[in-house]
């Protein structure tokens, strides 16, 4: 059959190709991009928009309904907890450090597993079976005792949780990244960098990586949702995101003797949660399925 | 010629498919005339963006959904337009009277099934043979030299060499004893030595069977040793049909020329091949006028602007300069 | 032989496969012997199984042989220094059969085609996009074309580029495996005279490796045939396409369907299946397909005797002690 095709470069432009995602994704899909742009906006902006400070309370604003409950203010919108913090500036604050989290274990689980399972993939042998042997080790340690165990002998701390939250995720990229360059190492443009004299590091570098980058990508995608809860989960577990910082999980896990007389102190954060996540797959889901056909640079 | 006193066994008036249902979406293929008489293979040959497969395909309606809502024309069997017929019809049509065989055999045989279980499966349609299931099922398998065929009834496809795989497909495709077989590129994916058994084993099954063949293919020798007419197939139209001989000695389109040309042969070898300049156009940047005219060595003014039409004959062809006008003239 | 480029010297190459539970030594490629003379084609011809993509591999040096040893100007390439070994894998260069998988679709075809002169040493950039451009014009191709990617041409303009990139750093040597098999007719004559034109141009040998005698014909000076992994007749390209002397070389000539309704019936008409490598025949490993075996063939296998076009073909049938 004639090739239809029509040539546009695939790496250096990546405003085209994101505009055409736009275009492609239906309306709960942009609400979901929508969400996660509003997250990071906040976060980033953190203490300049927040309204009140999120760790200063005032004891005479103490657990106060949001503001379209009565007995709320608007100067509280979403109410306040028992130490009189707004809860809205400590949503804010929250989003920070979830969204800190998020790009420190993913930036660390992400190049340490996809240098193992790249190193893995494009040697083969011993090197292939030892590495995997340390990715089923990984994968099969308990995350939640492990925070636990590490809160118990060191006490919480924002180390102590991007330590244990890594642990458990690298190994996700690693089997990704190993699956992604047996597929492309057999490809001839890998013989052909070796048969002009290139060094394996090299050809690993300029050949594998932004082959198998698409892939992962989509994982870190992902794996936002997996981080937020299980840094949520933690803290809520008391082994996170060390007092007073409003973390998400421990601003659910103070709430948690007052569900019955003040069900927002839970719900709010419990929604910030939920919603972010909910966001982040759907958009995770719409590139899986768009990465694999369409960014491969092949005629189809 | 003698099959012109006999009706075609089938009849394509006109046939054309767009990519999509708008009259104004490309067409892969369009003004295709041709028929089939009983008994004769018709090769059909062409280059990528030719439109050969997709006219195969069109013949048994095997469109995807796009292009089968650009399908245009009519193809007469037995005074019934395929184009036409309901769902039932063209079912038992299919794999019945017209059968196909493709180029993978792995696509056309199911992996998890054994060879014996799919041609079982073929076999249950036709009623008309004698002997058990069984029986008839190592009979087909004989009847295309399968060697050890009753243990053969059990192999998995995976199991079994390209070649053989690809005869069992052809042993599927003919449990119905079709009147019509389409060849898409049969041989293409086997090594040479097997291509010339299967080839022979196909001509022997059609004189036995006295079934009519369209065979699609690139390779001019896997033509002249099948093929009793020719059409050749350039950017979606027939550019040139006519017997084999025809076509080979006296060929009367520059491209059918310049083609057979290019091709090297084990008799003799020159400095340098022949050559047709440029590449055959995708669907998307087909030139006005006559499609070939940028890389024809006798292009005209008028081939520029006007599409030339398929001149009527047994040998025709479709150009406003043919080659042995150019010498009639002369 | 002396003053060959590159070498075969009794090369084998054997693989541990597992099949069912089992392991099974694969003899992808034995007993091999192989010249070729700078400036000089040789033709590799043989079908599935043969051993034609193993042997390419060793000869590019990426794979290492289990016997013997691939010689480059003499040299055994398994004793090569680093430096030699990257003089080896400048002057040595391969094109392949597929053009979609032979450019990585992320980089440039700039970028694609420089790749081989990164690793010499003193070439600057602006020396490095000359030449680029220069290759590029050779083949065909625009030398404005490095900006584009990949995915922007069709299979035979790509094709070209994977020539291109072969020949940007000077090479002595191509090892071409069926460049032009997933061509179009149209274009496979385009790209062998290209290659042609580039041979002479650069005094190039060139190794052509095809199932297609008929291509064979017309681009290699010499040729060794291959089955199941052994050389079964060498000579002469004119002489293997017109007159060879091994049944399983007249089977692939008989298979070699000439553009002529009205060619004469094979002499000997290929039969029978390939045999699988892991499994070869006893003594001749053709002999289970070919129609003149007689009962020496499944015992012995035959070495390599003189045949009356000048070359040599593994066949009891031209053992002047044959007399039986």
């Amino acid at each position: 059959m004639s090739e239809l095709t029509s040539g546009s470069p695939p790496r250096r432009q990546i405003v085209r190709p994101l505009i055409a995602f736009w275009h492609s994704l239906d309306w709960p899909l942009r609400v979901a991009v929508g969400i996660l742009l509003v997250f990071v906006i906040v976060a980033l902006l953190g203490p300049m928009i927040a309204p009140h400070d999120p760790l200063k309370g005032s004891l005479r604003a103490r657990l106060l309904p949001p503001a379209w409950q009565e007995g709320g203010q608007w100067e509280y919108v979403f109410g306040t907890d028992r130490l009189g913090r707004d809860i809205l500036s400590r949503i804010i604050a929250g989003a920070r450090i979830s969204l800190t989290v998020c790009v420190l274990v993913i930036a660390i689980a992400g190049t340490i597993g996809t240098a193992v399972g790249t190193i893995a993939g494009y040697f083969g042998g011993w090197a292939d079976r030892v590495l995997m042997r340390l990715v089923d080790l990984a994968l099969s340690l308990p995350v939640i005792l492990l925070a636990l165990l590490l809160g118990a002998i060191s006490g919480p701390s924002f180390a102590n949780i991007i330590i244990v939250i890594s642990l458990t995720l690298w190994s996700q990229y690693a089997r990704m990244a190993r699956g992604e360059t047996l597929k492309i190492r057999n490809e001839d443009y890998v013989d052909l960098a070796r048969t002009s004299g290139l060094s394996d590091l090299r050809i690993i570098v300029r050949h594998i990586m932004p082959n198998i980058a698409p892939a992962l990508i989509v994982i870190a995608t992902l794996q936002v949702g997996v981080v937020i809860v299980l840094e949520a989960s933690l803290s809520f577990l008391g082994v996170g995101v060390p007092p007073p910082a409003p973390s998400w999980g421990s601003m659910v896990a103070d709430g948690r003797s007052y569900i019955a007389s003040a069900w927002w102190l839970c719900m709010v954060p419990g929604m910030a949660i939920l919603i972010t996540v909910m966001a982040v797959n759907l958009l995770g889901d719409a590139l899986t399925d768009r990465i694999n056909p369409a960014l491969r640079g092949r005629n189809i | 010629m003698a099959e012109h006193l006999t009706p075609p066994l089938l009849e394509m008036r006109n046939v054309g498919v767009r990519l999509g249902r708008d009259a104004n979406s490309p067409a892969l293929i369009e003004n295709i005339d041709l028929s089939i008489w009983p008994g004769e293979t018709v090769g059909l040959v062409g280059e990528s963006g030719s439109g050969k497969t997709t006219l195969g395909m069109a013949l048994v309606r095997l469109l995807p959904k796009l292009l089968e809502t650009g399908l245009s024309g009519e193809v007469i069997y037995e005074g019934r337009d395929v184009l036409k017929m309901g769902k039932a019809e063209l079912t038992r049509i299919r794999g019945g009277e017209i059968s196909m065989i493709l180029q993978d055999p792995m696509a056309s045989l199911n992996p998890i099934f054994t060879i014996g279980n799919q041609l079982r499966e073929g076999l249950r349609l036709n009623a008309t043979g004698t002997g058990s299931l069984e029986e008839r099922a190592i009979a087909a398998l004989e009847s295309v030299r399968i060697p050890s065929p009753k243990a053969r009834l059990d192999n998995h496809p995976h199991q079994m060499s390209g070649g053989m795989r690809q005869r069992v497909v052809g042993a599927i495709a003919l449990t119905r004893a079709p009147r019509l077989l389409i060849a898409d590129e049969p041989t293409t994916s086997l090594d040479v030595t097997i291509q010339y058994q299967f080839l022979d084993l196909l001509k022997d099954l059609q004189k036995r069977a006295g079934m009519a063949m369209l065979f699609i293919t690139h390779d001019f020798g896997v033509v002249a040793r099948m093929c009793d007419r020719v059409v050749v197939m350039y950017a979606g139209q027939i550019v040139e049909q006519g017997p084999v001989r025809d076509i080979f000695r006296r060929p009367r389109h520059w491209y059918t020329r310049a083609l057979l040309d290019s091709v090297p042969t084990v008799d003799y070898a020159p400095a340098r091949l022949p050559t047709i300049a440029g590449s055959p156009p995708t669907v998307a940047d087909r030139p006005a006028g006559c499609r070939f005219h940028p890389r024809c060595p006798n292009a005209q003014a008028k081939c520029r602007v006007q599409m030339p039409v398929l001149d009527q004959g047994s040998h025709a062809v479709r150009c406003w300069y043919p080659l042995d006008r150019e010498r009639s003239a002369a | 032989m002396t003053g060959a480029i590159l070498s075969a010297r009794n090369l084998g190459r054997v693989f541990s496969v597992r099949q069912r539970g089992r392991k099974q030594d694969l003899h992808a490629v034995s007993d091999l012997d192989m010249d070729l003379m700078p400036g000089k084609t040789l033709g590799v011809v043989g079908e599935s199984g043969c051993g034609k993509t193993t042997l390419n591999r060793m000869l590019l040096l990426l794979d290492t042989p289990t016997t013997g040893a691939v010689l480059f100007n003499g040299a055994d390439c398994a004793d090569l220094t680093p430096e030699a070994r990257q003089e080896f894998r400048r002057a040595v260069q391969p094109v392949f059969q597929n053009p979609f998988s032979s450019l990585d679709p992320r980089m440039r075809v700039g970028q694609i085609i420089a790749e081989p002169l990164s690793t010499i040493p003193g070439m600057t950039r602006q020396a490095i996009a000359l030449r680029v451009g220069e290759v590029l014009e050779a083949v065909g191709l625009k030398a404005t074309d490095a900006r584009r990617f990949p995915n922007e041409f069709s299979g035979g303009q790509r094709q070209r580029i994977a020539i291109a990139r072969a020949i940007a750093s000077k090479p002595k040597v191509l090892m071409l495996d069926e460049p032009v098999s997933s061509q179009d007719i149209s274009i496979r004559a385009q790209i062998l005279n290209i290659l042609k034109d580039l041979q002479d141009e650069y005094g190039l040998g060139c190794i052509f490796i095809s199932h297609d005698l008929a291509t064979v014909r017309f681009m290699a000076d010499d040729v060794i045939v291959m089955y199941l992994g052994r050389v079964v007749e060498r000579g002469t390209a004119r002489a293997i396409c017109t007159s060879p002397s091994h049944p399983y070389t007249k089977a692939l000539l008989a298979a070699a369907l000439p553009p002529d309704p009205d060619a004469p019936q094979a002499e000997l008409p290929p039969q029978g299946e390939i045999p699988s490598p892991l499994d070869p025949p006893p003594g001749c490993p053709y002999h289970t397909r070919c129609p003149l075996r007689f009962d020496r063939c499944d015992k012995e296998r035959p070495a390599m005797h003189p045949t009356p076009h000048g070359g040599a073909a593994a066949c009891h049938l031209l053992d002047p002690e044959n007399r039986a």
